[in-house]
């Protein structure tokens, strides 16, 4: 009998990749939940009790992001939760220095006022840290 | 100094940066307060406006230094517990975002940070506590 052989089309998808993508999926679920509860926020009811219920909607998205993010951390192995964590750390602590030194910067310099919603920072410096911590990684790796 | 000596004195350095960060942080705030209006040179008045932003680095460069120096598993203990802080503020403040749309009153951003130090002390004294 012949040896099987695997094309790049039969080939198994290995366990990092299928986590990489469970997480996607779940993420990418929790946003368009987000998006739709967001939606439904602006739907006209005359019920009070149902608009209170409405407005608060987009809550529950919210808190199934943060149970994406928990649950890819459980799936990853010792040293991918490492790297993980050390991003998700470092990118807070520099958001909040960020956002901490915003209101005295802008007295010396002219900026916008500073948004309540810090996402948006949270996100940019959080994929700056993981790029720089899987270059750091990368090079490392070339040099041992 | 041994590496093991480094360890079991990386607390003591830890709050010893952090302590002074702190209290530049204060010195900046009160010495902005007190000369803000007084002063009249531009530049000069610029610093002193712009001071406590160097202390508020200082203290994320206390905490580095700290990971630096610390043993792997105090490193995945501080790293687990300050992302598990990290995800359940950014969650409670984006839920609190739309309790103010239900009529709760508003918060300004600086609110976020004691929550963090809130859920950071939480969750460190539950690791703690289940690691006896």
């Amino acid at each position: 009998m012949a040896p099987q052989t695997q094309t790049a089309h039969h080939r198994p998808m290995d366990q990092e990749a299928r986590n990489g993508l469970r997480f996607a999926l779940e993420m990418a679920g929790a946003v368009v939940l987000l998006a739709g509860a967001t939606w439904l926020r602006h739907v006209p009811v005359g019920d009070p009790v149902l608009r209170i219920m409405l407005q608060l909607l987009p809550i529950v998205p919210v808190w199934l992001m943060f149970a994406a993010g928990v649950r890819h951390y459980l799936r990853l192995d010792e040293f991918q939760r490492l790297q993980f964590l050390k991003a998700l750390a470092l990118t807070m602590g520099i958001t909040l220095c960020l956002s901490w030194s915003y209101p005295f910067a802008r007295a010396v310099i002219a900026l916008p006022p500073q948004t309540p919603d810090q996402s948006v920072p949270f996100s940019i410096v959080f994929i700056v840290v993981t790029l720089v911590l899987n270059v750091r990684q990368l090079r490392h790796h070339g040099r041992a | 100094m041994t590496t093991t000596t480094s360890v079991k004195r990386a607390p003591i350095a830890y709050f010893t940066e952090f302590g002074i960060a702190m209290a530049l942080f204060v010195a900046a705030m009160l010495l902005r307060g007190r000369f803000a209006d007084t002063v009249s040179d531009p530049r000069e008045r610029l610093a002193l406006l712009a001071m406590p932003i160097l202390p508020i680095w200082l203290a994320l460069l206390a905490v580095i230094r700290h990971y630096r120096r610390i043993d792997e598993f105090a490193k995945l203990v501080l790293v687990r517990n300050l992302a598990l802080a990290a995800g359940l503020t950014a969650c409670t403040v984006l839920s609190y975002g739309l309790l103010t749309d239900a009529g709760f009153p508003p918060l300004p951003v600086s609110f976020a940070w004691p929550v963090m130090a809130a859920f950071w002390g939480l969750s460190t004294a539950v690791s703690e506590w289940r690691a006896r």
